[in-house]
């Protein structure tokens, strides 16, 4: 009877790991097709003669951003943590403390997931514009170390964040704060696109050219949101209601962020604006990541419905105070990345300050989200001044103005006549 | 009337449309094309291999002026499409034998500016 017993705890064993195992790769892949994803909104975004520019950048953050995050990034992110670092190499096979239940190779794999996409948001906002070993270097330290940093505050079991309760499920802040204000610093050291401003000051469009592109490349993301947020768990055994909470609030903020903006659009244009609705969507989803594990459905809907409007107000207010940022990542991702963090310390479902929890949450998530925006703006804006004092960032005025495609890679996306 | 032809840089379409308008000068049409000029052949890499005979990508604008316009229109464009170097494009001039405004059938230069 013992034997059985201890036959079929070990048969269980044996099923959970490979439950997870087949939940946590397949979220992983998910995640990973996000990529496509950014390429195919940036793409969209941008003018036809830099379209292959962007998806050169989007490929630069997986294959050098992918190859730093194996080397150091992960050592620093998950490797034994003092609180606010740690060192390794490669892939340890040590417990990392977090009560995995796949392997660490494949944990490895998810979180590179993370780190490509919070660099990838930076690509956008540098889009047209930068040259692209400067860019690969940029990519390197950030997918090294800059990440990896506030990846070990907020999910490293012994970081500082997360030992003060700091609730970031999926990383509204260490992945969307973290990239969004990188972002923020990098656009302002590399001024904006020729043409983007008049003398006299007035911001002029410079419209995307293919946005059914564009919005492909915004399902792709949303698609790739179901694995970001639920493959967050790190586990579907004993996580099942736990993941059911998770898509259904993903989904209900994506929706409203989108109904938000495209009725904000509405009523202050006279217009609904489809490209705008695109940015409300990822907005709600960007706002969500951090809580959906812990708020309401209702809660869901209204943090989706306030990050669809501060993505419209920001991009508004981004382009006046002449920040070029072609693709709207700083609204998107760093200032939704940093509402939606601080929305957990209001709407969570116990501990939420609305929800009668007190304040205590909220200023633990105020903590951590304004240290990682601070330290990724800082630390971006001296990396990029010393990259462009050194070897230069910006691209020359003659592959601005004839497209960097044509002059620097030899190739146009839209070329022959047959 | 006269109708002009102008071989221009995409990236100058902007300026010389501006500078158009603000000349009094509203009614442009403009066309991508491909062509090649005097400049040297220009060659591409595809996937390794060279290819020659690649066709610059510009824009052509096309404005139909009265006799006196004309001055205005050509000098517009030369100062608002040049960057000074080979490459930068051409106008050509002609001669236009009528224009009738579809909408209300009107002829000659009251169907244009």
């Amino acid at each position: 009877m013992e034997d059985l017993t201890s036959l079929v705890t070990a048969q269980n064993d044996v099923f959970s790991h490979a439950i997870d195992t087949v939940w946590v790769a397949l979220c992983a892949a998910i995640i990973f097709l996000m990529e496509g994803g950014f390429a195919l909104l940036e793409a969209g975004f941008v003018r036809s003669k830099n379209a292959m520019s962007i998806i050169a950048k989007v490929i630069i953050d997986v294959i050098f951003g992918g190859i730093a995050f194996y080397i150091v990034g992960f050592g620093i992110a998950y490797g034994y943590s003092n609180g606010w670092f740690a060192f390794d190499f490669g892939i340890t096979d040590n417990d990392l403390g977090l009560g995995l239940n796949v392997s660490n190779k494949l944990f490895w794999f998810i979180q590179l997931g993370f780190a490509i996409a919070a660099i990838s948001i930076v690509s956008g906002a540098v889009a047209e514009r930068m040259k692209l070993w400067a860019y690969a270097l940029f990519v390197v330290l950030f997918c090294a170390v800059m990440y990896p940093l506030a990846a070990n505050w907020v999910w490293n079991p012994n970081g500082w964040l997360a030992l003060r309760g700091f609730n970031d499920f999926a990383g509204s802040s260490a992945v969307h704060a973290m990239g969004g204000f990188s972002a923020l610093a990098a656009a302002i050291v590399l001024g904006p696109r020729i043409g983007k401003y008049d003398a006299n000051g007035t911001a002029n469009p410079i419209p995307g050219h293919n946005l059914p592109l564009a919005a492909v490349g915004a399902f792709i993301l949303w698609f790739g949101w179901f694995g970001f947020n639920p493959g967050s768990t790190l586990g579907a055994v004993g996580n099942w209601e736990l993941i059911g909470t998770v898509v259904v609030n993903t989904f209900l903020a994506s929706a409203a962020g989108g109904i938000s903006t495209m009725a904000y659009t509405y009523f202050r244009y006279g217009q609904i604006d489809i490209t705008m609705v695109i940015n409300g969507i990822l907005a709600g989803l960007v706002a969500i990541t951090a809580g959906c594990n812990v708020v309401g459905p209702n809660a869901a809907i209204l943090i989706g419905a306030i990050a669809g409007v501060l993505v419209d107000v920001a991009v508004i207010y981004i382009d006046k105070i002449k920040i070029d940022d072609p693709v709207g990542a700083i609204a998107v991702h760093g200032v939704n990345g940093l509402f939606g963090t601080l929305a957990v310390g209001l709407f969570a479902a116990e501990e939420g300050w609305f929800m009668g929890g007190g304040s205590a949450l909220f200023t633990t998530q105020l903590i951590g989200v304004l240290t990682i925006s601070i330290f990724s703006f800082v630390l971006t804006f001296v990396v990029m001044t010393l990259l462009k004092k050194t070897i230069g960032i910006r691209v020359s005025k003659r592959e601005e103005t004839s497209g960097i495609d044509a002059v620097s890679f030899g190739v146009e996306s839209y070329t022959t006549f047959e | 009337m006269k109708k002009i032809e102008a071989i221009i840089r995409p990236s100058k379409l902007k300026a010389v449309q501006k500078g158009l308008k603000d000349a009094g000068i509203p009614c442009i049409t403009a066309v991508p094309v491909k062509g090649t000029g005097l400049q040297k052949t220009f060659s591409e890499r595809y996937r390794g291999t060279e290819q020659s005979m690649i066709l610059q990508t510009r824009t052509l604008i096309i404005c139909i002026v009265s006799d006196s316009n004309l001055d205005v229109c050509v000098n517009t464009i030369l100062d608002h499409a040049s960057e000074g170097n080979v490459g930068d494009g051409k106008i050509f001039i002609y001669h236009v034998e009528d224009a009738i405004r579809i909408s209300t059938r009107v002829k000659g230069g009251e169907a244009i500016i």
